[in-house]
């Protein structure tokens, strides 16, 4: 098959589009992970819960999901700093293995009590842009994915200005930093852990709401991007939101590029080799500081 | 009758001939001495006829002195009449202990226990609840009609049990039912996945399977013999459609032409083995023979499918042939046919473009067509459907649709075979389900009935092709002698849609 360069510019829009996306989720679990040293295996299911909530209001209330993320991050900022303050907080000191696991039991609880209430047929929000297109140079622009595009960049904007520019955010890097100084400096770091977990969880839901006006809501919807999610996170640095912000677009577009110049099913796996690459010559990550021997 | 009318009976002739050789019988068995002894008569001993004669006396007399005794008519009367009085009494108690011995006891199997490993999460969630609904629908009614005939009406018992859409927790699952729950057989859903590894639990088990509409071929190619499937494989249904597209579309609208084709399938079993035998299928000499200009294979559930659409443009192809497992794809992907303003003559489906939530689409679902074994239309010719939708449609809200019905199928294959094997045991159902011979109405499909293969396929399946035309209903297009309804070919442009040019529904 012949390579078209227009198609190229267009599966390369098209891994930026989704890479943002990637991006903002990555943001939520990179900075839980990098705080509390905990791997939330809930993240997915969470924003899945976000993606079910923007559905709800846009079909009882006609909201749009963009507008229902003004609603959804405090809502989901509240869940989060709830689910640290009852079940978290009591295992901060444990294994990491009690931790994993109780995210992913948590990640169960949560899909089985949507699966009981909503059944598990997928739920499409049909906006007044969902139709809406653009043509530009032979490349074609759907307002829903340049929208989100958008949203992602503005939300990743919002994160690094609350965590560089607040005293919260500046607290949460600094329990991030290093656990003990923090609390010698009279940091609360309970609270910090319960606002760190509430604002990747907020993430994660308004990453869920404004995919919603392309993507279709499931149950299961989460789990596709926890996966990826959890290579960009790595790739960028654990712990490092910039990098996640950052492999998330790499990801997103390695494999937009790579399904439409080579193969389809070699998506994943050349995401995979990309970031096993970064792994071996930067062990740290992208955005991590040099390893000393 | 008066006292001294009574005359008197004598039985002396007759009594003392009898009495000589019954006394000679009792004799023999009294001492030892066989009648039939091969030796012959031997020379007793005087003390033996000594005893022999002791003990003759001592039986001989009072037998004698009884047999001997002279009745009155009274007497014979009476005891003629205890006689039959007693002999009334002993049938009667024989009748009593006949009944008894084969009264009808209830159930002698407290309940059939049929495993149900569903999609109740994950990828195919959807239809795996729906077709639990209808399996709940099933079970109800059959225990309200009397349970299993064959043995004294014991009830059903389903268990489900869930797979989460996944293979290796399908595997575990299935082991669970037949090694812990101990179930009589299983009904596997839908996706040959799913099919694949439960399957090799139960037939190591010895437990019977039956699957709908798990259409993979090499499901019924590994040498099992508790396998058993309702559908068509995909080797045959793939060939089907291209006979389909050259001897009905094609032939019926002669303006059209197709010359390159497509195959787009996600990376399950079935989407793999669906574009395998498209492929193969077009290799037939008589079928096929068009250019395949992309052959794509992608992950599903996907996050995004701008890179395959764009592949797809480049190619260009007039019919394009798709394998997908899950709906979030089959959404996915028909929106990004419409913003890259892909257009086909027509699009064979499958599986995830079938699953309901793709009809939210509304305007830019339609007009894809798939093979199916059961479409609405079915309702009209078998009117005894009408109350099974009824039950579904109070239940789960939604219109009955193939899955669901593959579950009624199934389930009623496997009651049919309890019921003639008349045993929860599943060896015997097993048995019984190599010499199913079931009708038209004993399924919901559009199916001749169920009949099994030495390799467990139907050899009375049959297929339908149905097309999601603009009432945004499955309608049968074909094959032509079942056709409702005139198939849409080819398929109105993006751009005739977005004008309003949408073609009604029109009944052949």
């Amino acid at each position: 098959m012949a390579i078209e360069p227009t198609a190229l510019i267009q599966s390369i829009l098209a891994g930026v589009f989704v890479g943002a996306i990637y991006s903002l989720v990555s943001a939520g679990l990179t900075l839980i992970w990098g705080t509390m040293r905990i791997v939330n295996f809930a993240h997915g299911a969470l924003m899945m819960l976000g993606m079910y909530m923007a559905y709800w209001t846009w079909y009882f209330l006609g909201l749009d999901p963009l507008l229902s993320a003004l609603v959804i991050f405090p809502t989901f900022f509240a869940l989060g700093y709830a689910i640290d303050k009852f079940l978290l907080r009591r295992i901060i000191q444990a294994s990491s293995v009690a931790q994993l696991l109780i995210t992913f039991g948590l990640t169960l609880f949560i899909q089985n009590v949507v699966l009981y209430f909503w059944r598990s047929d997928i739920r499409l929000v049909t906006t007044s842009y969902s139709s809406l297109y653009w043509h530009a140079g032979g490349l074609v622009f759907d307002a829903p994915h340049v929208i989100a595009f958008f949203a992602a960049i503005l939300c990743g904007i919002g994160l690094h200005l609350f965590l560089t520019r607040s005293s919260i955010g500046l607290a949460i890097r600094a329990t991030a930093q290093d656990r003990e100084a923090a609390q010698t400096v009279g940091i609360e770091t309970k609270r910090i852990f319960g606002m760190t977990f509430g604002l990747g969880t907020a993430l994660a839901a308004v990453a869920g709401a404004i995919i919603t006006s392309y993507y279709p809501v499931n149950p299961d919807s989460g789990n596709q991007f926890l996966f990826l999610a959890f290579v960009v996170v790595v790739l960028g640095s654990l712990g490092n939101y910039l990098g996640a912000l950052v492999g998330g677009l790499i990801i997103g577009v390695v494999q937009s590029t790579t399904g439409y110049v080579y193969l389809a099913q070699a998506e994943l796996p050349l995401a995979f080799v990309v970031f096993l690459a970064i792994l071996i010559f930067m062990p740290e990550g992208l955005f991590g500081k040099r390893l000393r021997r | 009758m008066r006292a001294g009318a009574r005359s008197r009976w004598s039985f002396g002739p007759h009594v003392s001939e009898k009495t000589g050789a019954f006394n000679a019988y009792i004799r023999s068995q009294t001492i030892g001495v066989s009648l039939q002894d091969s030796e012959g008569p031997r020379k007793k001993s005087p003390e033996e006829l000594a005893a022999e004669q002791k003990a003759t006396s001592e039986i001989s007399g009072p037998l004698t002195e009884f047999l001997n005794k002279k009745v009155t008519r009274r007497e014979a009367i009476s005891t003629v009449g205890k006689i039959a009085v007693g002999v009334v009494v002993v049938a009667a108690a024989g009748a009593g202990a006949a009944y008894y011995l084969t009264r009808p006891t209830g159930p002698t199997v407290a309940e059939v226990v049929i495993g149900c490993p569903f999609p109740l999460s994950g990828g195919s969630s959807g239809l795996g609840q729906d077709s639990q609904a209808m399996a709940q629908i099933f079970q109800d009614q059959w225990n309200a009609n009397g349970g299993f005939k064959g043995l004294g009406g014991a009830p059903l018992r389903l268990i489900f049990i869930d797979n989460e859409t996944d293979p290796n927790v399908g595997r575990t699952v299935a082991d669970t039912l037949v090694n812990t729950d101990k179930v009589s057989a299983v009904q596997n859903g839908f996706l040959s996945g799913l099919a694949l590894t439960e399957s090799e639990e139960t037939e190591k088990a010895g437990v019977p399977m039956v699957t709908g509409s798990s259409s993979n071929p090499s499901l019924t190619t590994r040498g099992f013999t508790h396998f058993y499937r309702l559908w068509i494989g995909d080797d045959k249904l793939a060939l089907k459609q291209f006979q389909y597209l050259k001897d009905e579309l094609l032939k019926n609208n002669p303006g059209t032409t197709v010359k390159n084709i497509a195959i787009l399938n996600d990376d399950t079993l079935f989407g793999t083995g669906a574009g395998k035998f498209y492929a193969a299928s077009n290799n037939d000499p008589t079928y096929g023979g068009y250019n395949i200009v992309s052959n794509i294979t992608f992950h599903g559930p996907a996050t995004d499918v701008t890179s395959q659409v764009l592949q797809l443009k480049s190619a260009q192809p007039d019919v394009l042939f798709t394998a997908m497992s899950f709906v979030a794809d089959a959404v996915l992907f028909q929106k990004a046919f419409k913003q890259y303003n892909l257009d086909f003559a027509t699009m064979f489906s499958s599986a995830g473009h079938l699953n309901p939530p793709y009809q939210q689409l509304g305007s830019d679902a339609y007009f894809p067509i798939s093979r199916l074994p059961w479409s609405p239309d079915l309702l009209v010719t078998k009117p005894w459907e009408q109350k099974w939708q009824g039950l579904f449609k109070a239940k789960t809200g939604k219109d009955m649709y193939s899955y669901p019905c593959d579950t009624y199928s199934c389930l009623n294959t496997i009651c049919d075979a309890v019921n003639r094997a008349k045993s929860n045991d599943p060896a015997k159902i097993n048995t019984a389900l190599q010499s199913t011979n079931l009708g038209p109405d004993d399924v919901m499909e559009g199916y001749d009935g169920v009949q099994f293969s030495s390799t467990g396929d139907n050899t009375k399946a049959k297929t339908l092709f149905v097309q999601l035309l603009s009432d945004n209903v499955w309608h049968t297009v074909g094959p032509s002698p079942v056709a409702a309804y005139k198939a849409v070919f080819p398929q109105p442009t993006w751009a005739d849609r977005a004008a309003g040019k949408i073609p009604s529904p029109v009944k052949v």
